[in-house]
């Protein structure tokens, strides 16, 4: 009786845990750019573009080289935390088919 | 997950001793049972329970003498850093949600729940850590040298709080239990005995309930 009163506050914890964890990356995620970069070679030389979705047209911006490291970063932060929030969300689900 | 858990600890670790900060700073909780197995301090001990709370108690709020900004380091470093919305309290997230909080023992009144330290961090401040404070030990695992509080510490201090714990009190009963086989009965007396009249009150209370230690008296 002890075990599983231990093992359902532990579960229980862990589902808070996961929630606020999932209400502070979402926080961080709308801050940080959607889409991706593409490369193009013209004549020789290589040029960047940040493109994006919205609604059903892809939309594109021409980025300076210097600029790209960054975007590309915050891209790349955008995406671990989107499959981290994947993770906590799915991990949720787990715990609450156990404590039914 | 479970492979990331720990490897995110070790980072933790790292970057807090790459700032010089891990000797500022005491494990406690779970994870310094973790240490406590990891490093063979207590010979045939295995730790259980393993949450994702990582609590560091501060030894001082006002070391290192020369501050340093454990905020930014963490920030920069990738890690999601909040302040609570209630306490301002400091908070680190992991990807692997791992959650990183900084405490400090409470003196005196201690109106103050909260606490600015030259960690560059909010540590929230609490009652009965001073035993863990106080009686800590280093110990080695991996390259680093970590601080935990004595097993002896530790254990007493959960029998102190166990009233105060609400649904974790079971949870900390049996984190007692575990370590119980493992200690030194003299040095938990010795500690018993000079815990203040209150703390003392809380323990036996708790052995009245549990009727584990009657070593310490």
């Amino acid at each position: 009786m002890a075990e599983t009163s231990i093992l359902k506050q532990v579960l229980l914890e862990e589902f808070e845990r996961n929630n606020h964890f999932i209400e502070s990356a979402e926080k961080e995620v709308s801050q940080l750019p959607i889409g991706y970069i593409s490369k193009k070679s013209i004549n020789n030389k290589t040029y960047f573009y940040y493109q994006w979705r919205e609604g059903d047209k892809i939309r594109s911006k021409y980025i300076k080289m210097k600029d790209v490291q960054i975007l590309n970063k915050k891209i790349r932060r955008r995406k671990e935390l989107e499959e981290a929030i994947r993770k906590a969300k799915n991990e949720n689900r787990r715990i609450e088919r156990a404590l039914k | 997950m479970i492979e990331n858990k720990y490897k995110e600890f070790w980072e933790i670790i790292d970057l807090l001793d790459k700032e010089n900060a891990l000797n500022h700073l005491i494990v406690i909780g779970s994870w310094a049972e973790y240490l406590y197995e990891q490093s063979g301090l207590l010979s045939g001990f295995r730790s259980e329970l393993r949450t994702r709370d990582i609590d560091f108690v501060i030894r001082n709020k006002r070391k290192p003498s020369s501050p340093i900004n454990l905020t930014n380091v963490f920030d920069e470093a990738g890690y999601i850093v909040e302040q609570d919305r209630i306490t301002g309290k400091t908070r680190i997230l992991t990807l692997a949600r791992l959650e990183v909080e900084f405490l400090l023992a409470k003196v005196g009144a201690g109106l103050e729940r909260t606490m600015e330290t030259n960690l560059g961090v909010i540590a929230e401040t609490l009652r009965n850590i001073d035993i863990l404070r106080d009686n800590f030990i280093p110990v080695s695992v991996k390259d680093y040298v970590v601080n935990v509080p004595k097993p002896e510490a530790y254990i007493i201090q959960k029998m102190i709080i166990n009233d105060e714990r609400g649904d974790k009190s079971l949870k900390d009963q049996r984190a007692i239990n575990n370590i119980l086989p493992y200690i030194n009965k003299n040095i938990a007396k010795s500690m018993y005995q000079n815990l203040s009249k209150k703390q003392k009150s809380k323990v036996d209370k708790y052995n009245a309930e549990v009727e584990i230690l009657d070593f310490l008296k």
